[in-house]
C-alpha cells in the first residue's frame, strides 16, 4: 500500500520564488526512503508540506495533490492527519513545551482525547523504545540536546502513526541514540509502518530502502 | 502543603494579590504579606530564591517607595524644613505600603513559579476554563523568560568576544543592549513559529475536547483549604470595607 | 602551554540531579582536543565551565595561567572563544560586514583602525564575497566561520566549539574541518565537543572521554 504520495507538488512561500516544482515522490508501507540533496534545498520545507504543517500553520502556495493512505491530505481534519503522521522536526528545543519528558509525551494523546490507561500503556512503550525510561520524570530543560530529540521523537512514535517523517532527526544522536532510532525504524517497518527519513548522508545509516535527491526544486529517485 | 492542587494555590495567589490591590492601610498591608510569606513557605516555595532574585530589584522597590514618600505629604508632619512637610507619616505609610505590595507579588511569584505549569494549565481546564485559552496563557507567560534566557545568552556571546561589560560605561551599554533586542526578539519569534507547527503536528486543538493525563484531583485538605482561604478572603474585605 | 586546566572541579546544577566531577584536565594551547561522550555525559557543561558561562562549586579553573575566579567573561573572552552549537544565536547583526564591526560600532569606538583586521580575517576564512549578504541568509557553515572571525577580532586563542558538526551535510564538515585546520594554522587551539567518530579520525589528536559526568579518559 502506498502510505505517502505525492504528484505534481510545488511550492512557494508567500512572495516567493518556487521552492519545490513538480515533485512526484512516493512511500510505501514497510519502507524507509531516504531524502537527501544539499543545505537549503528544501527538504525540510517539503517535510512540512507532506505532513501538512505547511500552509495550515505555516503560510505557502501548495500546488499539486498529497496522498494520505490513499486519501486526500488537502481537507483532512487535522485529528486524521495526525493519526496518521508523525513528524519529528530537526530542532530538538521547538518541539518541547512541558516540563517533564512524561508530560511531553502525554501532550499528543491527550489532544487526541485517548483514555488514561492507553495513555499509560502508549507512553511506557514509546520511552522504553528510545531508552528514555529512567528520565520519564527528569525536567526537559536539563535533559542534552540528544535526549531531547529521542523524547521528541517517543512524543511521536506514542501517537502509533502509520508514517514517520524524520527531519534530520539523527543530527543530535550520539551512536547509542543513533542506535536506537535505526532500530526503531527497522522494527516500525516491519510493523507495517512506512518512513520517510531525512539526512545528509543516509548511505551511513543503512536503513533506507530507496532515496531521493533533492535540488534546485526538483526531485529524483537515486538508482540503487 | 506543597503538594497541594494547584487550584488551591491559584486561589491563595489571586487572594494575596487582590489583597496587595485593595488594601492600602498599612496594617492590613502588614499583615497581608505575612500571610502571604507564610503561605509561600508552606507550599514550598523557594523564598532564598525569592530573595535573592529581591535583592536585585531592591533599587526599584526603594524608588517606589521613596515617590510615595516625596509626593504624598498628607498627615502628621514628621520632617519639616522652612516650614515646608518634606515627609509626613501619611507618606511613609504610603511608601512601606507601597513596598510590601511588591513583596506579596514576589512570594506569590516564588510559588507559581515552581508549580508544574501543566499542572495548572489542566487544573484550570477540569474547571472548565478553555484548555486552548490556558494554554495560550501559560505560553505566553512563558514567552518573557525564554526572551530573557535568549538575551542573556546573547549577552554571554557577546563577552565572549571579548567585551567587559564591567568596564563598558552607561550609555554604551544601553546603545548595546538596544542593538542585541531586534536580533533576540526575531530569533524567539521565529522559535515560537516553529513551536505552534510542532504542537499542530501533536493535534493541538485538532478535537473540540481532550482528555488529562493524571488529572489533579482536590483531596480532603485541599477543599478545607479552598474554603478557608475564601472565608478568610470575604471576611477581610468585609471587615476593611465596613466603616 | 595550557590554555584551559581544571583541577578538583565539581559542578552541580541549582535543582540538583546531575553534576560533573572533574579531577584534572588540561588543554593545550595551538592544538586540538576532542571531547567525547555520549548524549548526556555532561560535555557541554564542561564545555561552559571551561570558558567561564558556568562556575564550579569547588576546584580550579584556569585560562592561559589566570584563575577564572578573578576573571569576568569578557577578559576570558579576549582569550577563548565559544562556538554555539546553533551560531545564530551569536550573531547579531544585518550584514557579515556588519557582524565584524558590531562591537566597535555599538560601544561607540572608532571602527577605521579595525577593518583591515576584519578584511583580512574575512579573506583567510574566504568570507570576502558574502561581505554585503545578510546574516540570516548565510548557511550553518558560514555562520560558523562568522563567528569565528568575530571572535579572532576580539583576540581569542582558543576555541570551543559545541557540537560544530551536528546537523551539517558532507561539503560543510569539510568546511568546518578546513576552518579548523586554519586556526591550527594560525596557531590557536580548540576543544572541539563531538561524537563524530569522522572528526575523531580527522584529528588523531588528545580525545577526553566523559561518562555520566565524569571524566574517565
Amino acid at each position: 500500500m502506498i502510505a505517502l504520495e505525492a504528484r505534481q507538488l510545488s511550492f512557494r512561500y508567500p512572495e516567493g520564488p518556487l521552492l519545490l516544482d513538480r515533485i512526484d515522490l512516493r512511500v510505501e508501507t514497510g519502507e524507509c526512503v531516504a531524502l537527501t540533496g544539499p543545505s537549503g534545498s528544501g527538504k525540510s520545507t517539503l517535510c512540512a508540506v507532506l505532513a501538512g504543517v505547511i500552509p495550515r500553520s505555516i503560510p505557502g502556495q501548495v500546488r499539486g495533490e498529497i496522498l494520505l493512505f490513499g486519501e486526500r491530505l488537502a481537507g483532512m481534519p487535522l485529528a486524521d492527519t495526525v493519526r496518521r503522521i508523525g513528524l519529528v522536526f530537526q530542532d530538538p528545543d521547538a518541539q518541547l513545551f512541558f516540563p517533564t519528558v512524561e508530560a511531553e509525551l502525554a501532550f499528543g494523546l491527550e489532544n487526541l482525547c485517548f483514555p488514561e490507561e492507553e495513555m499509560e500503556r502508549r507512553i511506557t512503550a514509546a520511552l522504553d523504545a528510545v531508552g528514555l525510561s529512567s528520565c520519564r520524570q527528569r525536567a526537559t530543560k536539563d535533559l542534552s540536546q540528544g535526549q531531547k530529540q529521542l523524547t521528541a521523537l517517543a512524543a511521536v512514535l506514542a501517537m502509533e502513526p502509520g508514517l514517520l517523517i524524520l527531519d534530520e532527526a539523527f543530527a543530535p544522536l550520539d551512536d547509542q541514540g543513533a542506535a536506537a532510532v535505526k532500530q526503531i525504524i527497522r522494527d516500525f517497518k516491519g510493523a507495517g509502518g512506512a518512513v520517510l527519513l531525512v539526512e545528509h548522508d543516509p548511505e551511513d545509516l543503512g536503513v533506507a530502502d530507496r532515496s531521493y535527491f533533492l535540488a534546485g526544486g526538483r526531485l529524483q529517485e537515486v538508482a540503487q | 502543603m506543597s503538594s497541594a492542587d494547584p487550584r488551591v494555590k491559584l486561589l491563595w495567589a489571586v487572594l494575596c494579590t487582590s489583597g496587595a490591590v485593595l488594601f492600602t492601610k498599612p496594617g492590613w498591608m502588614l499583615g497581608l504579606t505575612l500571610f502571604t510569606a507564610g503561605g509561600a513557605l508552606l507550599f514550598g516555595a523557594d523564598l532564598a530564591a525569592a530573595g535573592r532574585r529581591l535583592k536585585k530589584f531592591l533599587p526599584v522597590l526603594l524608588m517606589i517607595a521613596a515617590v510615595q514618600v516625596v509626593f504624598v505629604r498628607t498627615g502628621e508632619p514628621l520632617v519639616v524644613s522652612r516650614g515646608t512637610v518634606l515627609v509626613s507619616r501619611e507618606g511613609l505609610w504610603r511608601g512601606l505600603a507601597a513596598a510590601l505590595r511588591l513583596i506579596v507579588i514576589f512570594c506569590t511569584g516564588a510559588v507559581m513559579v515552581q508549580e508544574d505549569s501543566r499542572r495548572v494549565i489542566n487544573a484550570l481546564a477540569q474547571m472548565g476554563i478553555p484548555y486552548v485559552f490556558c494554554f495560550s496563557l501559560f505560553t505566553a507567560l512563558r514567552f518573557l523568560p525564554l526572551f530573557i534566557e535568549a538575551f542573556g545568552q546573547a549577552l554571554t556571546a557577546l563577552q565572549l568576544r571579548g567585551v567587559d561589560l564591567r568596564r563598558v560605561p552607561w550609555r554604551q551599554k544601553l546603545h548595546l543592549y538596544n542593538a542585541l533586542l531586534i536580533p533576540v526578539l526575531t530569533e524567539a519569534l521565529c522559535s515560537v513559529e516553529k513551536m505552534a507547527a510542532a504542537m499542530e503536528a501533536r493535534g493541538f486543538g485538532a478535537l473540540p475536547r481532550r482528555t488529562i493525563y493524571r488529572p489533579a484531583a482536590m483531596i480532603g485538605l485541599d477543599w478545607v483549604a479552598a474554603f478557608v482561604l475564601l472565608t478568610l478572603g470575604l471576611i477581610s474585605v468585609r471587615i476593611y470595607f465596613t466603616p | 602551554m595550557t590554555a584551559i586546566a581544571l583541577y578538583d572541579v565539581v559542578f552541580r546544577y541549582p535543582r540538583g540531579g546531575f553534576a560533573l566531577k572533574c579531577p584534572f584536565l588540561e588543554l593545550p594551547a595551538g592544538e586540538v582536543t576532542l571531547i567525547a561522550g555520549p548524549n548526556g555525559s555532561g560535555k557541554t557543561t564542561l564545555s561552559k565551565l571551561m570558558c567561564g558561562i558556568l562556575r564550579p562549586q569547588q576546584g580550579r579553573i584556569s585560562v592561559f595561567g589566570s584563575g577564572i575566579e578573578g576573571l569576568s567573561l569578557g577578559e576570558i573572552g579576549r582569550r577563548v572563544g565559544y562556538l554555539f552549537q546553533n551560531p545564530s544565536r551569536q550573531l547579531f547583526a544585518a550584514t557579515v560586514w556588519q557582524e565584524m564591526l558590531f562591537v566597535p560600532e555599538v560601544l561607540g569606538e572608532d571602527p577605521g583602525p579595525l577593518e583591515a583586521r576584519a578584511e583580512a580575517l574575512l579573506a583567510r576564512f574566504g568570507l570576502t564575497e558574502l561581505k554585503d549578504r545578510r546574516v540570516p541568509t548565510l548557511s550553518r557553515g558560514e555562520k560558523q566561520r562568522l563567528a569565528i572571525c568575530t571572535m579572532l577580532m576580539g583576540g581569542a586563542e582558543f576555541f570551543i566549539l559545541d557540537e560544530p558538526t551536528a546537523g551539517l551535510d558532507r561539503p560543510n564538515r569539510a568546511e568546518l574541518y578546513r576552518l579548523i585546520d586554519e586556526l591550527l594554522a594560525q596557531g590557536k587551539g580548540a576543544a572541539v565537543i563531538t561524537h563524530s567518530r569522522e572528526a575523531a579520525a580527522r584529528w588523531a589528536c588528545r580525545q577526553v572521554l566523559l561518562e555520566e559526568g565524569r571524566v574517565v579518559a
